[in-house]
């Protein structure tokens, strides 16, 4: 019992000092800073992965039951995504803004979770933990595309203001942001609708009268895959690309973080499943 | 030891066509000569020179120097860089010296020469290095003609240990810059903060198309500085549409009536031009839209202030004007000032370093120690480090690796270098003969002593005596030595008198020493009385890297005494050399060299000139002990670095990792080598 909070701990621990280089190198510049800053972070994903081997073999299912839960696995996938990402574009300019939100939600989901909570039987199933699953990766992506759009529109503040500040010298190129942000969003949707389809499919399964009254935890989902779907259509067809498409996915994010506490925590009813 | 640098920058000079270079009525000093070259080069340099031509002329030019100068100078090297031309000298003859610096060889410097001695001409190479010249900005890649200059001086065997220290510290430092700070990024000048800003919009400028209209005189910057950021189609848009003789050949020029049809355009750069009937409202709306508001970065370069009207709330359109490049060239040149401090201090300790290095090895570097291996460097400065002691040092290595010139070198480098230095070989004389030679005997002591005689530890009093073989020694005389070591005190052979001496001992062996012992061959008390400090000489086959340097050093050292005007070796030749695995070590390669020297007809020397056994080595070489991973890799990353002639781009891509990976890898190798320096 102890060795798990002093896990969850370690885990928020490691992602600060991997943020200390990660600012580091952002200001620096320096490319030997970088590469340990990647290192670190690798070892605080790796000792996370951990915590949720040991949080689902203490509490017998995988970490997606409640929204603190969620949290945290969730957190683990966006470090894990975007670790891919930084391996795949070697850039490493974004974890600096990243890893601000990992550590705050990680903390969160360490002061409220509940390690003994009961669970409901009807969660006792595979599918349902897949669609939670699929949902969260697409929120990872969200954070990716988030992230990617904010530092768009911070380097093209300063390419308008002809300034030549920290962000113009340190960060690559708009280009790179916004096919970045375009991506994420692609998969994130991707994901989105298969975790949707897979939750009407569950519902349906645990009650037929599921889907008799309506929770506001769905009607928030499918806000958010309607925002999303925008981006995709108007950077398409209405040639978005760029500031506009930047803004849809910060407002997008604005929506799905929302979602994701407020109306997890004091709206929903059904999603509670008490 | 002096090093000088003759800087001549482009700026004074007058661009002058290779057709004017008139016969003058004598022939030209090498000082006129450079002038001469100079001018052409200026010429050459106003377009991106062609490598091949830039390479003919500075091996001309170097090939002369070297004629002139073969007997004056140990090395030079001549680089010819956008910002000028510079030639280095490093001169060995204390003449230099004497005179503070200043050379009395070459004429004293005439106005567009600036001329730099020792720690000054140091530093006008790490900034030469660095592109950090005054009044000239810091180039992207200023580091390649330097490389290329350097690579050929080497080849032509103009450069030496002094040199190549100087080279491999000013690629580090180069690299230290590059990867450390933002020195590099800095534009300075408006084309620059151009394409640094496209680059910014699009990322590279591989798949993207600029168009460039206006006059054609203004062109040359732009395109020079779109071309290094590798813009991926240009087209021109010239009044008049004439062919224009600074562009590149392939050219697309478009009227600018076509350009409304060309929505594939990127970048829009608008330079000089009396009128500018397109950059209008109507006109650019019409292009975004052909372009489904794809960013288009358009650069007004008139010096004209007023802007299309509403051009700012235009979707994905990112206009500059020549007052905003102007303003962030601005903010540039503030933010490099305080770097351009850092990176002098820089200069500074590397200036430093490289004088402590040079006058470390300048004590020892007499005779014909050469080495430029790690392991020989390390003998250096082991060497450096205890000569001035009076511990006794045992020197092991195989035969012909230059056991006596060690002994040499750390008498001579110590207080008793004025004191005589004898060396005496003990497998060389009978055991008693030995005895008597070394202590000396008294009257009557044996059959044949009519006198009594100073043995040459009593006549090498206050020097050093230096005892090869010592592990054929007799245990009797091991005894002896074992007590004069402790003591200091000897006897003569059949006298009673103790003689208390002041000598220094150096010994040597070619066999393994402990394994006497182990054999009771050899005393042991006497084996740790002697190995106080060991030095352990590598074969020449442990150490590869030396066999060119030295043979370098054999052909100059053979020439000039055979007095036969020897200019290099034929690169077959070079390689038989490199392939052998020389059992005989350096001696082997002395007396080959002297040979093939003394054999050659031409002034190249073939492989035809080696002996038989060399012209057929085998590729294999004996089984080298097992190492540790880790060393093998450090070994190998320091070779291919070598290898690569501080190429680190190079050397990362030969060993298949990234820039900074090497970067900090060798960074680990450097502080290694300072902590190992604090231990010992």
């Amino acid at each position: 019992m102890l060795a798990i909070y002093l896990v969850q701990w370690l885990v928020v621990a490691a992602y600060v000092v991997a943020l200390i280089y990660y600012v580091r190198f952002f200001r620096s510049g320096k490319p030997v800073a970088s590469t340990r800053a990647g290192q670190l972070l690798t070892l605080a994903a790796g000792l996370h992965f951990f915590y949720l081997i040991h949080l689902a073999v203490f509490t017998g299912h995988l970490p997606v039951t409640d929204v603190f839960e969620a949290i945290t696995t969730c957190v683990w996938l966006f470090g894990a995504v975007y670790l891919s990402l930084e391996w795949r574009l070697r850039e490493r300019s974004l974890g600096a803004f990243i890893l601000p939100i990992i550590i705050i939600l990680q903390t969160v989901s360490n002061l409220w979770l509940d390690f003994n909570h009961e669970l409901p039987a009807i969660l006792h199933n595979v599918i349902f933990e897949i669609h939670v699953l699929m949902v969260l990766l697409s929120y990872a992506a969200f954070v990716i595309s988030f992230i990617a759009s904010l530092l768009y529109l911070l380097l093209s503040r300063d390419l308008e203001r002809k300034s030549l500040g920290i962000f113009y010298r340190r960060l690559p190129s708009l280009a790179f942001f916004d096919s970045l942000s375009n991506f994420a969003v692609n998969i994130g949707l991707a994901f989105l609708t298969i975790g949707v389809a897979l939750g009407i499919y569950t519902g349906i399964e645990v009650s037929e009268t599921f889907f008799d009254s309506w929770d506001p935890k769905f009607l928030a989902v499918g806000l958010t895959w309607l925002i999303y779907a925008a981006h995709l259509f108007f950077r398409r067809a209405g040639g978005w690309q760029g500031k506009r498409a930047a803004v849809v996915s910060l407002v997008g994010f604005g929506w799905v973080l929302f979602s994701f506490l407020v109306v997890s925590l004091v709206l929903s009813k059904v999603h509670q499943f008490q | 030891m002096s090093i000088l640098a003759y800087y001549l920058p482009f700026d004074g000079i007058a661009v002058e066509n290779a057709d004017c270079r008139s016969a003058s009525p004598a022939p030209p000093s090498w000082e006129e000569e450079l002038l001469a070259l100079a001018r052409q080069l200026r010429g050459r340099l106003s377009l991106p020179p062609s490598p091949e031509a830039l390479r003919q002329a500075i091996l001309d030019f170097a090939l002369q120097i070297k004629a002139q100068a073969a007997l004056r100078f140990e090395e030079c090297f001549l680089h010819i860089g956008s910002h000028g031309l510079e030639f280095y000298l490093v001169a060995a003859t204390p003449e230099y010296d004497s005179l503070n610096g200043r050379s009395t060889l070459l004429s004293p410097p005439s106005p567009p020469f600036v001329i730099h001695s020792n720690q000054e001409a140091v530093a006008q190479f790490f900034r030469s290095a660095l592109g950090w010249l005054p009044n000239h900005t810091p180039a992207a890649a200023p580091v390649e003609t330097f490389r290329r200059a350097y690579a050929l001086a080497s080849e032509q065997g103009l450069t030496g240990v002094t040199l190549q220290r100087l080279f491999q510290r000013g690629l580090w430092l180069y690299e230290k810059v590059r990867l450390e700070t933002d020195f590099f990024r800095h534009a300075a000048a408006i084309e620059d903060v151009l394409s640094e800003v496209a680059g910014k919009i699009f990322g590279g400028l591989k798949e993207r198309t600029a168009l460039v209209a206006g006059s054609a005189t203004a062109l040359a910057p732009v395109v020079k500085a779109l071309q290094q950021a590798d813009i991926g189609r240009l087209y021109f848009a010239l009044p008049g549409a004439e062919k224009s003789a600074d562009l590149p050949a392939d050219q697309r020029i478009v009227s600018l009536q076509e350009i409304a049809r060309l929505p594939a355009i990127d970048l829009l750069i608008w330079l000089d031009h009396p009128e500018r009937p397109l950059l209008t409202r109507a006109y650019l709306q019409k292009l975004m839209s052909a372009r489904h508001n794809a960013p288009l970065l358009l650069a007004d370069l008139t010096a004209q202030e007023t802007r299309p009207e509403g051009i700012e709330k235009m979707y994905n359109l990112f206009f500059f004007r020549r007052q905003d490049l102007e303003g962030m060239v601005e903010q540039n040149a503030a933010a490099r000032q305080q770097l351009e401090t850092e990176v002098t201090a820089w200069i500074g300790e590397e200036v430093k370093q490289f004088y402590q290095w040079l006058t470390s090895t300048e004590r020892f570097h007499f005779g014909s120690m050469v080495g430029r291996s790690r392991q020989m460097q390390q003998v250096f400065e082991l060497i450096a480090r205890i000569a001035q002691t009076d511990i006794t040092v045992l020197i092991e290595g195989e035969s012909g690796t230059g056991k006596e010139l060690v002994a040499r070198a750390i008498h001579q480098a110590s207080a008793r270098a004025q004191r005589p230095f004898i060396a005496v070989n003990c497998g060389a004389l009978p055991e008693n003969l030995l005895e008597s030679e070394l202590f000396g005997h008294a009257r009557g002591a044996f059959t044949g002593a009519v006198n009594h005689k100073r043995g040459l530890i009593e006549e090498v009093n206050g020097g050093t005596i230096f005892l090869d073989e010592i592990g054929e020694m007799s245990p009797a005389l091991q005894v002896k030595l074992l007590r004069f070591l402790q003591d200091g005190e000897i006897k003569r052979v059949g006298s009673n008198a103790v003689l208390q001496l002041n000598v220094r001992v150096l010994a040597a062996t070619n066999r393994h020493l402990q394994m006497l012992v182990q054999e009771g061959k050899f005393r042991s008390d006497l084996y740790y009385r002697l190995n106080v400090i060991g030095i352990q000489l590598p074969s020449l086959r442990e150490r590869p890297e030396d066999i060119e340097i030295l043979a370098w050093h054999f052909l100059r050292k053979f020439a000039a005494r055979m007095r036969k005007p020897m200019a290099a070796f034929s690169p077959a030749a070079l390689q038989c050399l490199r392939r052998y695995a020389w059992p005989g070590n350096v001696r082997e390669l002395e007396n080959v060299m002297e040979r093939a020297v003394a054999l050659t007809g031409s002034d190249t020397l073939e492989v035809i000139d080696l002996p038989a056994p060399l012209r057929a080595a085998p590729n294999a070489t004996p089984a080298a002990p097992r190492l540790p991973l880790k060393d093998i890799e450090r070994q190998y990353i320091l070779d291919t670095v070598a290898a690569c002639n501080g190429n680190y781009d190079e050397a990362a891509r030969v060993l298949g990792i990234g820039r900074t990976t090497l970067w900090r890898k060798l960074k680990s190798y450097s502080s290694e080598e300072g902590e190992n320096d604090e231990k010992e």
